[in-house]
């Protein structure tokens, strides 16, 4: 598990970088035309963005495409973000909205070679392990996928892509308390699904 | 759902391992940024949208704010914006051209004060050079007319005279005199707007050029051009000559002076030239400033010499004008219906004094007119005093407002009843007016009643000059025929 990030995958990193740690002056620098400081915004947020994508769709390929997808959006949306919110809040829901669409997309021819699963890459991994964690996630991942809109927002941004709670709600524009609301009303769901595919 | 599953789901979901990203993804993301990041632009760009777009709102408040002053500057004092003139050539008095009617208001206002100029100064004296009118030359310079040219000598002056002061304010009634025959000098400037006038003139059908205004006819006025050249031989504005019906009431102004002239020179008038309708009009005269649009006003009473029908008078007033008229009278009304019911369960007879209808109809209105209708009514006998006899209503659509008003009166056999010395000073001098030019007729009582009682009104108020008059034409008139002819031919 040496090379594969956790969720949050922020939480590793919150000791050396404050969530919000430069971010405004990151952001001056980005609208003044600064290359670097995009780059280093880059740096600070692809591989969240791409966790939660990986988790979102379980092809990690797809999800780097939707990654790099995101970040395209995002260039050209950068002059209309306030900066009110987090930078990472803004570009998860850039990310959510792009995996959004690409399953709404009219299905595209898929090659019978590709995986559908998730494969990890690495390969130093115990593949018991891998594979058991690999099937319990896919089941949770569909299940939560059959979550209700809202539901599976609120679940996806806040254990997939890291969000704290207040942050979600900043998104959805409710209180708190309706997203943890929202959450237990998920789990309930969760549980049920999950039960009813052991079964 | 217990804790524990709970827990068990967030842990799932919470811990569950994630690949890290492909290496190559960073390099595949910056290589996406934009060559040119700055956001400047943008908002700039937006910004700027934006203040284009407030720009663009503003002008147009501005330009509406500027018609709206260049309207009000350009009415007149009383706010008027529509003539006349204007109305009947568009026959159905709709003012399309509002740009046309306001240079109207201004050449009848130039022709105005050149009138009251010529009236005053030696016809020798060669013109004045008049001062620059700014507004006149706005307009002109709004239509694209062409530049003035120099004045073309001894160009006729206009004639608009004035009503000579009458002594008394509430038997004023403006008069206007035709103007004697003047010609229009040729155009030799602002011929498109010539032209239109006179396409605009000769485009309203005859009638309806007649009929504007009860029967005044649309006129042709030269205006004298200005020596500054501010407005050169320009086409006349539109005058009307004071109208000579309403409502199918004739209103004639000059029976009056005929018929006195007539029999103060000894002449015996034909009766059948004789228009009662006109006199009675004559001495119903004008009504007090209205202050609405248009004022409907009826009475009735027994008539002045006893054993005739009873008299119920119909006067309808429009507001007046805050200035005497002379050229143009702005509509106080249009598409204007007058109807005298008369309730035959309560009438065993009526009688047109004069000709006409029961019902008539004006398509325009204009300020400062007045128009009385007689009607001699024999109610029937054992009537119950709050018996409706007759009942007028009178619809119009206010020029001001654009509203339809109906006006309605009702007409009770208590007031059919009531003595005629108890009437108004109006009505008393219309039905003796009415009395007296019956007697030159010969259809009615003698002359000299009406005399007698013209005399009475005449010392009550010895400044009335109607009074005055009437006593003293219905008292020639009794001498030059002697005793009048009794009864009456209806």
């Amino acid at each position: 598990m040496a090379k594969v990030a956790h969720f949050p995958v922020r939480l590793a990193e919150a000791e050396e970088k404050p969530p919000r740690a430069g971010e405004r002056q990151l952001l001056e620098a980005i609208r003044a035309g600064d290359r670097a400081a995009a780059e280093e915004m880059v740096e600070r947020t692809y591989s969240a963005v791409f966790a939660s994508l990986c988790r979102l769709c379980s092809d990690c390929d797809l999800a780097a495409d939707l990654t790099q997808e995101t970040y395209q959006k995002a260039w050209a949306a950068l002059p209309k973000f306030d900066g009110r919110s987090q930078l990472f809040t803004w570009l998860y829901r850039i990310a959510y909205t792009t995996f959004l669409n690409h399953v709404r997309r009219p299905r595209r021819t898929r090659s019978l070679d590709e995986p559908d699963s998730v494969e990890p890459r690495d390969d130093s991994a115990p593949i018991d392990q891998v594979l058991a964690d690999s099937e319990e996630s896919e089941r949770l991942r569909v299940a939560v996928l059959r979550l209700p809109d809202d539901l599976r927002f609120t679940v996806t941004a806040h254990f997939w892509g890291g969000l704290a709670v207040r942050e979600v709600a900043e998104i959805e524009k409710i209180t708190t308390v309706a997203i943890r609301k929202r959450l237990h009303k998920a789990f309930t769901m969760l549980e049920a699904m999950m039960d009813e595919e052991v079964r | 759902m217990t804790q524990k599953k709970k827990a068990e789901l967030q842990r799932k979901l919470s811990i569950a391992p994630v690949p890290r990203p492909p290496d190559d993804l960073a390099g595949r993301i910056k290589a996406d940024i934009p060559e040119f990041l700055r956001t400047d632009h943008d908002r700039k760009r937006f910004s700027s949208s934006v203040a284009f777009s407030l720009r663009v709102a503003a002008s147009i408040l501005l330009v509406i704010t500027s018609a709206f002053l260049g309207i009000r500057l350009l009415s007149s004092p009383d706010g008027r914006l529509i003539t006349e003139s204007a109305a009947p050539a568009s026959a159905a008095f709709e003012m399309k051209d509002e740009q046309a009617a306001e240079v109207t208001v201004m050449i009848e206002e130039s022709a105005k004060k050149e009138a009251d100029a010529s009236t005053l100064r030696d016809v020798s004296t060669p013109p004045a050079p008049a001062p620059a009118l700014p507004r006149q030359l706005a307009v002109r310079e709004r239509l694209a007319l062409p530049p003035p040219t120099p004045a073309p000598p001894a160009a006729p002056p206009a004639r608009a005279e004035m009503a000579e002061p009458e002594s008394s304010v509430a038997a004023y009634r403006p008069r206007v005199v035709p103007p004697v025959a003047a010609p229009p000098p040729p155009a030799a400037a602002a011929p498109q707007l010539a032209a239109d006038l006179d396409k605009a003139s000769a485009d309203a059908p005859a009638e309806a050029r007649r009929s504007a205004i009860g029967g005044a006819s649309l006129r042709e006025v030269a205006v004298t051009p200005k020596s500054a050249g501010i407005l050169n031989t320009v086409h006349a504005g539109l005058s009307y000559e004071a109208p000579r019906a309403l409502f199918d009431v004739s209103i004639d102004p000059d029976e009056f002076d005929r018929l006195r002239k007539m029999v103060e020179s000894k002449t015996t008038p034909e009766p059948q030239s004789v228009n009662v309708e006109a006199l009675v009009n004559h001495f119903a005269g004008a009504g007090l400033a209205s202050r609405q649009d248009v004022a409907l006003e009826v009475e009735a009473s027994l008539a002045p010499i006893p054993d005739s029908p009873a008299m119920l008078r119909v006067t309808i007033d429009t507001a007046s004008l805050p200035e005497e008229p002379a050229g143009s009278r702005p509509p106080a009304a249009t598409d204007a219906t007058l109807e005298i019911e008369i309730r035959d369960t309560a009438v065993a007879g009526y009688s047109i004094v004069g000709s006409g209808e029961l019902k008539a109809g004006e398509r325009i209105l204009l300020k400062g007119a007045s128009v009385t209708r007689l009607i001699e009514l024999t109610v029937k006998p054992g009537l119950e005093r709050s018996r409706e006899v007759a009942r007028v209503t009178l619809r119009y659509r206010s020029v001001r407002t654009g509203r339809e008003v109906v006006l309605s009166r009702s007409v009770l056999a208590r007031d059919v009843a009531g003595p005629w010395t108890a009437a108004t000073r109006r009505h008393r001098l219309a039905t003796l007016g009415a009395m007296w030019g019956e007697s030159l007729q010969g259809t009615a009582s003698s002359g000299e009643e009406v005399a007698r009682k013209a005399a009475n009104l005449s010392s009550e108020e010895p400044e009335d000059a109607r009074a005055r008059e009437l006593a003293a034409a219905a008292t020639a008139s009794s001498r030059l025929r002697g005793a009048g002819p009794t009864g009456s031919a209806r």
